[in-house]
């Protein structure tokens, strides 16, 4: 039973192992040359339009988009070697981060021929930046209950409503907005919801900044006032939201963005322990941890392997929700725990170690949110829990 | 690429599919095998060799699975061996499998030792001396010739080694001197103080001697390659009986009823069972790369060796969550020796202990990259 919880195991080809050594090779060079400095959890807290571009310009963006439609028809495996290289050095990638795993794929899904013409290029070049729209200040984990309202008009749609947690929205073109079409029926909750394509600059929008503890500015509040939607900017069937929504979840859920958010001030920490270890005598540096770190070493590698297992049944047109879930729950816990282990054993370092101790609270300030988005860890049990007929 | 190289590539890329192939067939063969077998044994503490069972694995020559013919074995690889080792541990029955064939089978041959065990100088033969060597109606009369093995770091430190009791020769890899040694030694010939593993496996303290007339020169990789096997084996009997433990954990949530309805219904009790499922899932992954990669490259490429000790210390790591939330989700019951959760849970934590704790393990993976300055990324990606 539980031995279907994981899709089969995949060996990287040789293409994109290739693929991954070059875009490793470019990033040491761009990290020697000072255009990014590596950070914690990076698709969401550095967002650089020159670099999405730059990595756009060597075909790293919208990978998996058909060549039809301006993208460069890669395999979801090719995609996952970039992303992982992406993300394991913390390159600012939050510009390209939505658009590229989750928008691009809803759009050829669903997607009218006219609207993959019109987003799909331009998502490609990195010009094109996009945010989520589903979560409502009264709508967190029970997604179904969104309040935001589309009433049909000449010609559109008019929205009435306000959207939460909408990482980038000040600087993002657009979102998808989830939104109730039909009034609710309590026994279908997931029906009369649709998804709407918005210009987040259009008239009617209004953003406000979400301040997150430590001071930074990632996430915003969207307020839609009677914005108007027209017809040809409706995503899918009107009444099929809920069914496009879910659809996404696994491209959302499983990839490598939920267990590498700390990988950087994970090696920074490993290099401290070598660098302060050389010239002591005596103690081991294994002996000053217990070994700690080994059990992170080992539970990123596991999952690496189950995240590509992911990617490679996502290739192959699989349903891997479950899957998806099971990564995001290990993924997002583990990368957490590296936080608290690194903190445990590096102590006060700021004045030895600045750079290792600033990784280290930026670690700890994401951290609670590693956990929530995309679904908590409580939801995603339920998932797992559903699939294992307990539900 | 050179055609050469193409042509040795898809040679051992096609090997290996037909490895995968026969694992397949033998995971259907052998859990049908261990599952009657389960049926008729008795729920005791100790848990004996199942002499039928190794009779029959015998016969159909999956006791020694990866031997050379020469042997009586196989010639299979480590595909095709952790398909039976992990259907033997899912199905709970403890079988020396590993100590049989991975170690001391490997060990005898790779240092070129005689293929027949030595008798022991003490004729009153002892592979039944510890008493009992079980069951069944139709067990044979005669022990069967069942090896174990074990290292040896200094001289005259006792050590415990699995199956001791059962088996009819020790194959000793000695490492006490500059340079590492094998010899096989009958049991007979051994100072032994019986103990059972903490999940009942019959197991011994032994002193075993060390620098011995006529022991084997073998290189340092050999005797480094005794630890990653042992490690391995072990770690593909705990992703096995995990992810017969999570099976076991959703059929008794399901049945169960309190309160009205089955305790499954809980949430709480949910997020017990899809813990166990993750972890069970996550041993899983690990645990397969590993073999597959020590299949495709030998347990001397360093990167296989690298997933190998991964393997161990996640399973180990696991293991944790496993027995303790298993235990939690059957409630006073599942304590009992008549419950079958028992015969998983028990091997489970005596097996993460052995060739290496997961701390050990865990060291090194630690010490690969902070002292041995090795890039953690390429290791995890390769």
């Amino acid at each position: 039973m539980s031995g279907h919880l994981v899709p089969q195991l995949v060996t990287e080809g040789e293409q994109a192992r290739a693929l991954r050594l070059e875009v490793r090779a470019f990033l040491r060079e761009e990290i020697a040359a000072g255009s990014f400095t590596p950070w914690v959890d990076t698709w969401l807290t550095r967002w650089d339009n020159d670099f999405t571009k730059k990595l756009a310009a060597r075909g790293w963006v919208g990978m998996t988009i058909p060549t039809e439609y301006g993208g460069h028809g890669r395999t979801f495996l090719e995609r996952f070697a970039v992303t992982e290289e992406l993300l394991a050095v913390g390159a600012p990638v939050a510009a390209q981060w939505i658009a590229d795993r989750q928008i691009a794929p809803s759009l050829l899904r669903f997607g009218t021929e006219e609207q993959k013409q019109a987003f799909l290029p331009k998502i490609t070049k990195g010009e094109l930046c996009f945010g989520i729209g589903m979560s409502e200040p009264e709508s967190g984990s029970d997604l179904a209950s969104v309040q935001t309202k589309a009433r049909k008009v000449d010609g559109g749609w008019r929205v009435t409503g306000r959207k939460t947690w909408t990482s980038g929205g000040h600087v993002a073109d657009g979102f998808f907005a989830l939104a109730r079409t039909e009034p609710l029926d309590t026994s279908n909750r997931h029906a009369g919801l649709s998804q709407f394509i918005v210009d987040l600059r259009a008239d009617g929008v209004s953003i406000d900044p979400i301040i997150a503890m430590n001071g930074s500015h990632h996430f915003n509040e969207v307020t839609l006032d009677n914005v108007f939607i027209p017809d040809d900017r409706v995503l899918g069937t009107p009444g099929d939201g809920w069914h496009q929504v879910t659809s996404e979840l696994a491209f959302e859920r499983s990839g490598p963005e939920r267990f590498l958010s700390t990988f950087v001030p994970f090696e920074e920490a490993l290099a401290h322990l070598r660098a302060t270890s050389a010239g002591t005598t005596g103690t081991a540096p294994t002996q000053r941890t217990g070994g700690a770190l080994g059990r992170h070493i080992a539970r990123l590698t596991a999952l690496h392997h189950m995240s590509l297992s992911v990617a490679s049944s996502l290739q192959a047109g699989e349903n891997a929700d479950t899957a998806a879930a099971l990564v995001k729950v290990l993924g997002t816990t583990e990368e957490g725990d590296i936080a608290e282990t690194v903190d445990r054993l590096a102590g006060d370092c700021a004045a030895d170690n600045p750079r290792l101790q600033d990784l280290v609270d930026g670690a700890l300030a994401q951290r609670p949110g590693f956990t929530l988005r995309g679904g908590t860890n409580e939801v995603l049990r339920g998932v797992v829990a559903r699939s294992l007929g307990l539900r | 690429m050179t055609d050469a190289q193409t042509a040795s590539q898809t040679e051992a890329a096609s090997r290996i599919a037909d490895a995968a192939e026969v694992a397949a067939e033998l995971r259907t063969l052998t859990a049908d095998i261990f599952r009657d077998a389960q049926d008729d044994q008795p729920d005791t503490v100790d848990r004996p060799l199942d002499l039928q069972v190794w009779a029959t694995l015998e016969e159909t020559g999956l006791a020694r699975l990866t031997g050379p013919e020469s042997a009586g074995g196989s010639e299979a690889g480590w595909l095709e061996t952790a398909a039976v080792l992990g259907e033997a541990a899912a199905a709970g029955t403890p079988l020396p499998l590993l100590e049989h064939d991975l170690l001391a089978g490997w060990l005898r041959d790779t240092a070129g030792l005689p293929a027949e065990a030595p008798a022991g100088t003490d004729s009153t033969g002892t592979w039944a001396s510890g008493g009992t060597p079980t069951s069944g109606a139709g067990a044979p009369a005669t022990g069967p010739a069942l090896s174990t093995a074990a290292e040896v770091v200094a001289p005259a430190r006792a050590v415990t080694v699995p199956w001791v009791p059962a088996a009819a020769s020790v194959v000793v890899l000695d490492s006490s001197g500059s340079t590492p040694q094998v010899y096989e030694i009958a049991v007979a010939d051994l100072a032994v103080e019986e103990r059972e593993a903490v999940g009942g496996e019959p197991q011994a303290v032994v002193v075993l001697p060390t620098a011995v007339d006529g022991a084997v020169d073998v290189s340092a990789e050999v005797a480094q390659e005794f630890h990653y096997r042992g490690a391995l084996g072990r770690a593909v009997q705990i992703a096995g009986a995990a992810e017969a433990i999570s099976q076991l954990c959703v059929e008794h949530v399901t049945t169960r009823v309190q309160f009205g309805r089955p305790i499954g219904k809980f949430q709480a009790v949910q997020q017990l069972v899809t813990d166990v499922a993750s972890e069970a899932a996550l041993t899983r992954t690990i645990v397969d790369r590993a073999v597959l990669t020590v299949a495709e490259r030998g347990m001397q490429d360093p990167g296989a060796r690298f997933l190998v000790a991964a393997a161990k210390a996640c399973a180990g790591g696991a293991a944790e969550v496993v027995v303790r939330n298993a235990h939690q989700i059957h409630g006073a019951i599942g304590t009992t020796l008549e419950h079958p959760i028992q015969r998983l849970t028990r091997p489970i934590v005596g097996w993460r202990r052995e060739f290496g704790s997961t701390a050990e393990w865990e060291a090194r993976l630690e010490a690969y990259v902070v002292e041995e300055g090795a890039d953690l990324w390429e290791l995890i990606t390769t």
